[in-house]
């Protein structure tokens, strides 16, 4: 298994409060990381974190993330920006707000692409068309020209995961992306990130509030509790010989059904 | 928004409103704290420089500018608070009636104030003011009018943009209707657009109800409005140009509070 | 007793040719009729665009359907004497998903659940307070809890608040819209078995909206399935389903250990 990320001892306050504390996670190539824990547990933070957009009031007060060799927490501004456009890619849970509502798809794809290669509009254009049928969405060469509030949430959340593959993102960083969604379009979501993870060498951090997420994608698990990842192990040992007390209750919550 | 904005724009507004409170209690207060009978003309004491017993001098006829100024605080500040207040509480009867009714009602509504709306506010001020004769009456008049269109066209967008709000589906589905819901949750929430605009337009107020006096179609003389003031000084401004420019302060001064205390509303707003 | 009938509802949006403008239609909801009895819990689901929560608002009285009729106790909603209207109101609660936004943000949470009290004016001030903290009771949450605002709540908490709020004119029939689809999954649990301890005391009826099929069918006595805008399909107790749309949202259920994994796994 080939390290792709790796958080070390991460810690972030917000004044003197830790919102989260001493954080350790691995992202492994071809392996989708599953995050678990309760709103409030601080995972969407740790996403943040990792990106380095948190909020002006929080700050990160120890710890390394190693992509590359590399601490990104010390590397330059230019260096962070390559990183952070073009390795790892963020995937928010509300689609809506990702997009400028007033730039067309394509131009959204542009501005990606633009940023980090060198091409010419038809290349551009043949990747983004190439990107929207591998996250089947239905029309790509019509869907270049919509704008964003023309598309569904479903709609705009894999055009979101198509946006990450044009640019090749090594890592994905998906923050609760299918809460917003019913039931369906959560299952083509979560069918996407299973062919990223089969077709490209794509690490996968996958955080959700959903057992079933976890049960259905997750080939290793963290759960967070209080801002601190209370168990760590893979998906089978999750499920089946769980540690820690609150894992235990996680697990009983979908018992019911 | 950063807690620096927050506090810079709190700072604005506290600093403007309380001098704008002074001159409002200066104005209230003015027939005691006025050293002269502003309107008393004394010919032998025309023009004269500023003294302990005339700060600010005297005017053509003899009259103190200070207690001039003071009394005029009530006819151009006083006029324009009136003058709002007057109009957004008639705007809101009528844009929250047409914004819950809708339908045929909102139409016809909407078509007429396009139509009125279609002259700036100062046009149709002006024209109702040619048909009803310069007097300072006629000039409430017609500003109320010309607000209250206004504002209604705002009001009922304000109230249509919270209809589809889910609290307020939710109050009615408890039972909450008509005024009760206008008062418990329409107006509460859309109290801070409503006071900036509110506070924002009084400077313009302000300087129509001096525009209008400067060209003899608003009060008369010998009231002391400042707008009358600039106009009565305009005779002697080679001579005593002081007689325009104290009146002229006064209305740029007051306006310009105003206006940072508007923008400091926005600010925290946001 | 027949608690609620809903007949041939027909709702399109769009409007008729008016003056110089021409009409436009796009319709949402077909034919849908079905109905409810006293103490019933009756699920829709669908998907996104099925036209569910239309429903659900026109059951509730506060949008008026194109076509068909909806007889609440007998009385039909939408052509119902204010004096009826305001009878049914008592009876007709609902429960919203966007907790948040349910609320008014310039109310205190006593204020929001004593606004339905208000309202009907039998209750004196004592009375009020008396039965804002029993629901507040009722729904698990600490009397404290009165004097804050909304924002300064859980979701979770939100969410009660809203169920106490609909609990507050004893009604018969609440309807919840996707109630606890925004809330993570130890909650739903807690809110679901608040809901059937509470239609067990008060002998209930609700009408379950949601895109979670799980859920529904945990929820509720028989579950009507939506497509399109149309009523496909009915689930009863013994839960078979044939139709498409039913079948697809059950296919998306996700499985509850790796080993139940329905995408194709490496």
């Amino acid at each position: 298994m080939e390290k792709v990320l790796e958080v070390q001892d991460l810690t972030v306050k917000i004044g003197e409060k830790n919102i989260i504390s001493s954080i350790n996670l691995t992202a492994y190539k071809g392996r989708v990381l599953g995050i678990i824990g309760e709103s409030g547990s601080g995972k969407t933070m740790l996403c943040h974190a990792i990106m380095q957009s948190l909020p002006a009031s929080a700050q990160i007060t120890q710890g390394q993330i190693i992509y590359q060799q590399e601490n990104l927490l010390n590397v330059s501004a230019t260096k962070l920006r390559t990183y952070r456009g073009r390795h790892l890619s963020m995937i928010m849970q509300n689609p809506s707000i990702a997009f400028d509502r007033i730039q067309t798809i394509e131009s959204h794809f542009r501005e990606s692409l633009k940023a980090h290669f060198v091409m010419t509009k038809n290349e551009m254009r043949q990747i983004a068309l190439d990107a929207m049928d591998k996250v089947n969405l239905p029309n790509p060469q019509q869907l270049l020209h919509y704008y964003p509030f023309q598309l569904s949430g479903g709609m705009l959340q894999r055009m979101m995961i198509a946006l990450s593959l044009a640019i090749q993102a090594s890592v994905y960083i998906a923050d609760e992306p299918t809460t917003a969604l019913d039931t369906v379009n959560q299952k083509q979501v979560l069918t996407l990130f299973h062919r990223i993870r089969s077709e490209t060498e794509a690490a996968i951090i996958l955080v959700t509030h959903d057992i079933g997420v976890i049960a259905e994608l997750a080939d290793d698990v963290a759960v967070m509790y209080q801002g601190e990842i209370i168990e760590h192990t893979n998906v089978y040992d999750f499920f089946d010989a769980p540690q820690h007390p609150y894992t235990k209750k996680l697990l009983q919550s979908r018992i019911l059904f | 928004m950063s807690l620096l904005h927050k506090e810079r724009a709190n700072v604005k507004r506290l600093f403007s409103l309380t001098i704008l409170l002074i001159i409002g209690l200066l104005g209230l207060f003015a027939p005691i704290l006025m050293s002269h009978d502003p309107l008393a003309v004394d010919i032998s004491k025309k023009f004269l420089g500023p003294t302990w017993d005339y700060p600010l001098g005297t005017d053509h006829l003899g009259r103190c500018v200070f207690s001039r100024l003071l009394l005029g605080i009530r006819y151009s500040l006083g006029s324009a608070l009136v003058i709002q207040i007057v109009a957004i509480l008639l705007a809101i009867l009528l844009g929250a009636f047409v914004a819950l009714k809708r339908g045929m009602t909102d139409y016809v509504f909407i078509r007429i104030c396009d139509i009125l709306l279609a002259f700036p506010t100062l046009v149709l001020a002006f024209g109702l003011l040619g048909l009803l004769g310069p007097s300072l009456k006629n000039v409430f008049i017609a500003l109320v009018f010309t607000q209250f269109i206004y504002y209604s066209r705002l009001i009922r967008s304000l109230f249509i943009g919270m209809n589809e709000k889910g609290f307020i589906q939710a109050a009615k589905i408890s039972g909450t209707s008509g005024i009760k819901l206008i008062i418990r949750h329409y107006i509460p929430n859309l109290l801070p657009p409503i006071v900036t605009i509110v506070v924002l337009d009084i400077g313009k107020i302000i300087l129509e109800i001096a525009g209008f006096s400067f060209i003899g179609l608003g009060v008369q003389a010998p009231i002391p409005e400042w707008g009358m003031m600039v106009s009565e000084g305009k005779q002697y401004i080679r001579q005593h140009p002081e007689l325009m420019l104290y009146p002229g302060l006064a209305i740029v001064f007051v306006v310009l509070l105003l206006n940072y205390l508007a923008s400091s509303f926005k600010k925290l707003d946001q | 007793m027949t608690l609620l009938e809903v007949n041939n509802i027909e709702m399109q949006y769009g409007h008729k040719p008016f003056m110089f403008k021409r009409g436009r239609k796009a319709p949402v909801l077909q034919e849908v009729t079905f109905s409810l009895q006293e103490g019933e819990c009756l699920g829709i689901v669908g998907q996104s665009g099925s036209g569910k929560s239309t429903l659900g608002r026109i059951i509730l009285g506060i949008e008026r359907p194109t076509k068909g009729e909806v007889l609440f106790q007998g009385i039909n909603l939408y052509e119902a004497t204010s004096k009826h209207k305001k009878i049914i109101r008592r009876d007709l609660q609902a429960v919203f998903q966007n907790s948040y936004h349910s609320f008014n943000p310039k109310q205190t949470i006593f204020e929001i659940i004593e606004e339905p009290l208000l309202n009907f004016e039998r209750f004196s001030k004592t009375d009020r307070q008396h039965k804002v903290k029993e629901l507040l009771d009722c729904v698990e949450l600490e009397s404290t809890i009165a004097q804050n605002y909304p924002s300064q709540l859980s979701g979770g908490q939100q969410q009660r608040v809203n169920i106490a709020r609909a609990l507050a004119l004893n009604p018969k029939l609440i309807v919840l819209d996707e109630a606890i689809s925004s809330l993570d999954m130890i909650l739903q649990k807690h809110i679901i078995q608040l809901l059937q301890t509470l239609q067990k005391d008060r002998q209930l009826a609700y009408i379950f909206i949601s895109h979670d099929l799980q859920a529904t069918r945990f929820m509720s006595d028989r579950v009507l399935v939506m497509q399109h805008g149309q009523l496909v399909e009915e689930i009863g107790k013994d839960g078979a389903y044939k139709h498409l749309a039913s079948l697809e949202l059950y296919n998306a259920i996700l499985p509850s250990h790796p080993r139940e994994r329905t995408i194709n796994n490496t």
